[in-house]
C-alpha cells in the first residue's frame, strides 16, 4: 500500500467513524485541535486502525500521535513490519 | 449492585460471564428486563475482567463506561428464567482507555452486541 493509499484509507475512517468533512482533512490537521477529536474518539480509530495493519496499534506509540500525517507515518511502519520510532515524522 | 452472576471464562483477550434474569432482581418489571440494560451487563462483564486480572495484586480499582457505539439490540427484553450469556473480547487497550466487543447471548441466539469503551484507572496494561 502507498501512502497515498494508506491516507486514504486513514481519511476514509475519520470521515466515517466521527462525520467529519473531507475537506476539512488535511494531512497536519491535529486530531485534538483542529478535528476536534477527544480521548475516546481516539480509541475507535486505534481500534479501526487495526483493520489497515492487523496488527494492534502499540499505546505507547499511539500516545505520540498528534496530526493525520503521524497516523499515516504509523501504519506505514506497521505495514512495513517494523516497530514505529513514533509518529513524528521529520 | 451487580447484576452477573458468575465469570465463567477469562483469558488475555476474553472473558465470558453468565446472568439468569431473576424475579426481584434490578430493573426486573412484569417479569422481564428492557435490553438496553444489556449494556450494563457488558459493563460489568469487562469489570469483572480487570477485577480477575488484579486478583493476584489485590488492588482493585475504580472503572468507568465511557459510552458505546454501534448497539444493537435483536430483543426489546430479557425475561425471569433467561440464561444469559455476556462476552467481552478486548480490541484496543491503550494504558487506561480500552475498547471491548461485546455480545450478549442466550444459549445460541445473538441478543445484543456492542463495542465499548471503558477507562481502567490503574489497571495493569
Amino acid at each position: 500500500m502507498t501512502r497515498a493509499e494508506i491516507y486514504q484509507r486513514v481519511t476514509g475512517i475519520l470521515v466515517k467513524s466521527f462525520e467529519l468533512d473531507p475537506a476539512d482533512i488535511r494531512p497536519e490537521s491535529r486530531l485534538f485541535e483542529d478535528l476536534d477529536l477527544d480521548s475516546i474518539d481516539a480509541v475507535d480509530m486505534f481500534v479501526e486502525l487495526h483493520e489497515i495493519t492487523g496488527r494492534r496499534i502499540d499505546p505507547q506509540v499511539a500516545r505520540k500521535i498528534r496530526t493525520v500525517d503521524d497516523i499515516v507515518t504509523m501504519v506505514e511502519a506497521e505495514l512495513a513490519g517494523a516497530p514505529s520510532a513514533g509518529g513524528a515524522q521529520s | 449492585m451487580i447484576l452477573i452472576d458468575e465469570l465463567v471464562h477469562f483469558d488475555e483477550r476474553e472473558v465470558v460471564c453468565s446472568v439468569t434474569i431473576r424475579d426481584g432482581a434490578p430493573f426486573v418489571a412484569d417479569g422481564r428486563v428492557p435490553a438496553l440494560i444489556s449494556l450494563e451487563y457488558f459493563a460489568q462483564t469487562v469489570a469483572a475482567y480487570y477485577g480477575y486480572l488484579s486478583r493476584n495484586t489485590h488492588q482493585f480499582t475504580m472503572g468507568m463506561l465511557l459510552g458505546t457505539r454501534e448497539l444493537e439490540l435483536h430483543t426489546d427484553f430479557f425475561r425471569v428464567g433467561d440464561a444469559l450469556t455476556v462476552t467481552g473480547n478486548e480490541l484496543w487497550n491503550g494504558g487506561q482507555l480500552a475498547q471491548f466487543r461485546c455480545e450478549l447471548l442466550r444459549g445460541p441466539e445473538l441478543l445484543a452486541l456492542a463495542s465499548i469503551s471503558v477507562l481502567h484507572a490503574g489497571a495493569p496494561v
